[in-house]
C-alpha cells in the first residue's frame, strides 16, 4: 500500500539559535526587530541621560538652596555664582539678578511697579527653559513604551500568518513545519516587550522625579519673586 | 545624549553578543520512537477465512522417541500423554464447523445440540491429573522395580473414572451424544490395550475439514453492489410492475471472462402474477443492455460466471 506521508518541506537546516531566527525571519518581520532593537538602544540612551540629568539637577538645587539660604546678600551670590552655565535654581536666580540689574536704571526714572513685573516673568521664562530641558525626550520613553508591544505583537501575527501559509503550501500539519514560524513570530513580541518594559518603568519614575523638580523650582521663583517685592516695597 | 547614547548602544551590543552565544540552537527533546504497526486492511470475508484455515496449525506431536533401551516401563509411561492426547482429540472432532457446508454432512452429532466442550475439558484435567503421578524424577532403573504394578491399574483406573463421568454426564444431559465417549473410551482400550504400536498413535492429530483454497474467490459486496446498480440502471420497470408485491423475476446468466453475456440468458421461474411476463421481458432486456459487466474482478472468475439475479421491482424501487 502506498501511502505518502508529506515530510516537512519547511525545516530550515540552519538551526534554531537566536542569530538563525533573525535569519530566517520574514522581511516584515526583519524590520520589526530592527525597528525594536533600535527602540531599545534608543530608549536605554535616553534613561541614562534623564538618570544623569535628574540626578545633577537635584543635586545643583540642594547646593543652591543651601547656599541661598545661608544668610548671604544676594549680591554677593550673585558674583559669587558669576557668569557661567548655570543650572536649574541658580540659572533661575541669575535671570531674576540680570533683570533686576538692568532694571536699575530705568527704574530710577519711572519707579519699581514694573520691575517686579518683568522680574517674575523672567523667572517664570527660565522655569519654563529648565523644565523643558529636564522633560526633553521623555516622551520618547512613552511612546516606546506603549507601542513597542504591539509593533512586536504586529510581527508576531505577520510571521504566525506566514507559517500558517507555509502550513497550506505544504500540507502538513506537523509541527515541526510550524514551529520555525511561531518561534521567529514570538521572537518579535520578546523584543517588544524587551523595549517596553524599561521604557515604562523608567517613564514613570522620570515623570514623578522631573514633576517634583519642577515643584521646587516654582516653590523658588515664587519665593524669591516674595523677597524681590519686599525689597522694591523697601526701597520707596 | 550622544554619551548616553553610545553607552546604551555599547551595552546592547554586548547583551546580544551573550544572547547569541547562550541560546544556540536548543538541544532536541529525546523522543522514544514508537515502532509503527504495519495495518492491513481485511474485510470480514477474508478475516472468517483466515481465521478458519488458521485451526489447521499443526499441533505439537505426541513425543516419537519410545526409548528403545528401556523396554517396558517408557512404553507404559509414553501411554499416559498419548491417552491425553487422544482424549483432546477425540473431544476435538465432534465441534461443529462454522462452515455450512460442514453442517449439511448427515451426522448426527453436531447439529440438533452441539455438544459443550467442558465437560470433555474436565475429562481430559483429570485424566491428566491422575496420568502423570508415577512420572515425576523417577529414574529408569528404579522405575523398573518400583512402577509395574502401577501402569496395570492406572489405566483401569482411568477407564473406570471415564465410565464415571460418562455417566454422570448421562445424567446431567440426556441429549449429549454418547458416540463421543464411546469412540473415546475405544481408543483408551486401544492405546492400553497395544502399548508397543506407537506408530498409530503418533503424527499430528487429524486436521479439520477446511474447504476454502486460501485464496479467496467470492466476489465481494462492493462488486455485487456494482452488479446491482447497474443492472438497476438499466432495468425499465414495467408500469404495472412498480408496486406489485411477491414478483420475483429469476434469470441466470453466464459469463466470460471479460463480462460479456455466454449463450442466451434464461428465466427459470415462473409465475402467474399478470404482469410477469411484461417483468421477465424488461429484465431479460436488462441484463443483456447492460453488458458488458467488466468491472467484476477476473481473478474471481469463477464466482461470477454463473449466476442466478433476483429481480424484484419492489426492492429495485427502494434501491433507486
Amino acid at each position: 500500500m502506498n501511502v505518502l506521508i508529506a515530510q516537512a518541506t519547511a525545516v530550515p537546516q540552519e538551526g534554531y539559535s537566536l542569530f538563525s531566527l533573525f535569519i530566517q525571519a520574514t522581511f516584515l518581520v526583519q524590520f520589526v526587530m530592527v525597528g525594536l532593537i533600535v527602540a531599545s538602544v534608543v530608549c536605554w540612551g535616553i534613561i541614562f541621560e534623564k538618570m544623569f540629568l535628574v540626578t545633577r539637577t537635584r543635586r545643583a538645587t540642594e547646593r543652591f538652596e543651601k547656599l541661598f539660604w545661608s544668610g548671604q546678600s544676594l549680591e554677593d551670590l550673585y558674583l559669587s555664582l558669576g557668569p557661567k552655565n548655570n543650572q536649574s535654581m541658580a540659572a533661575l536666580f541669575m535671570a531674576a539678578m540680570q533683570e533686576w540689574k538692568r532694571s536699575q536704571e530705568s527704574a530710577m526714572r519711572a519707579g519699581f511697579q514694573g520691575v517686579q513685573k518683568r522680574i517674575e516673568m523672567v523667572m517664570d521664562v527660565q522655569l519654563q527653559r529648565e523644565m523643558n530641558q529636564l522633560e526633553s525626550r521623555l516622551l520618547v520613553l512613552a511612546t516606546v513604551g506603549s507601542t513597542a508591544p504591539f509593533i512586536g505583537l504586529f510581527g508576531t501575527v505577520w510571521g504566525i500568518m506566514n507559517s500558517f501559509r507555509a502550513i497550506s503550501v505544504s500540507k502538513s500539519t506537523n509541527l515541526a513545519v510550524v514551529a520555525p514560524g511561531l518561534a521567529e513570530a514570538l521572537f518579535a513580541t520578546a523584543l517588544g516587550l524587551l523595549a517596553a518594559i524599561p521604557a515604562v518603568i523608567f517613564y514613570n519614575k522620570f515623570a514623578h522625579d522631573i514633576g517634583k523638580l519642577g515643584a521646587r523650582l516654582e516653590n523658588f521663583a515664587d519665593e524669591f519673586g516674595a523677597i524681590i517685592s519686599r525689597q522694591l516695597d523697601e526701597r520707596h | 545624549m550622544r554619551w548616553s547614547l553610545a553607552t546604551s548602544l555599547i551595552i546592547h551590543a554586548g547583551i546580544l553578543l551573550i544572547a547569541v552565544g547562550v541560546f544556540q540552537s536548543p538541544e532536541e527533546y529525546v523522543v522514544e520512537e514508537l515502532e509503527s504497526v504495519p495495518v492491513d486492511i481485511v474485510t470480514l470475508e477474508e478475516f472468517s477465512k483466515r481465521q478458519e484455515t488458521q485451526k489447521d496449525v499443526p499441533e505439537p506431536e505426541p513425543d516419537k522417541k519410545v526409548a528403545p533401551k528401556l523396554k517396558v516401563v517408557p512404553e507404559i509411561k509414553e501411554i499416559a500423554p498419548k491417552v491425553a492426547e487422544e482424549v483432546k482429540q477425540a473431544a476435538r472432532e465432534p465441534q461443529p464447523e462454522p462452515e455450512p457446508k460442514l453442517a449439511k454432512v448427515p451426522e448426527p452429532v453436531a447439529e440438533p445440540e452441539p455438544p459443550k466442550p467442558e465437560p470433555l475439558e474436565e475429562l481430559i484435567k483429570k485424566t491428566e491429573d491422575v496420568v502423570p503421578e508415577p512420572e515425576p524424577e523417577a529414574k529408569p532403573e528404579e522405575k523398573a522395580k518400583a512402577a509395574v504394578p502401577l501402569p496395570r491399574t492406572k489405566p483401569k483406573q482411568l477407564v473406570r473414572k471415564v465410565a464415571e463421568l460418562k455417566k454422570k454426564e448421562k445424567k446431567k444431559k440426556p441429549a449429549f451424544n454418547p458416540n463421543d465417549v464411546a469412540a473415546l473410551l475405544n481408543k483408551i482400550d486401544e492405546a492400553r490395550a497395544a502399548p508397543s504400536l506407537s506408530s498409530d498413535l503418533d503424527g499430528a492429530p487429524k486436521r479439520g475439514e477446511f474447504t476454502s483454497s486460501g485464496t479467496d474467490d467470492r466476489i465481494s459486496a462492493n462488486e455485487l453492489d456494482w452488479l446491482r446498480q447497474r443492472i438497476g440502471q438499466c432495468w425499465n420497470v414495467p408500469a404495472g410492475a412498480r408496486d406489485a408485491q411477491n414478483l420475483i423475476v429469476k434469470i441466470r446468466i453466464q459469463m466470460d471472462p471479460l463480462g460479456n453475456i455466454m449463450g442466451q440468458p434464461r428465466i427459470i421461474n415462473n409465475s402467474n402474477h399478470p404482469v410477469f411476463d411484461a417483468a421477465s421481458r424488461s429484465a431479460l432486456a436488462a441484463v443483456v443492455g447492460c453488458q458488458p459487466y467488466d468491472k467484476l474482478p477476473a481473478e474471481k472468475y469463477s464466482s461470477w460466471k454463473d449466476m442466478i439475479i433476483n429481480f424484484d421491482p419492489s426492492l429495485m424501487l427502494a434501491i433507486n
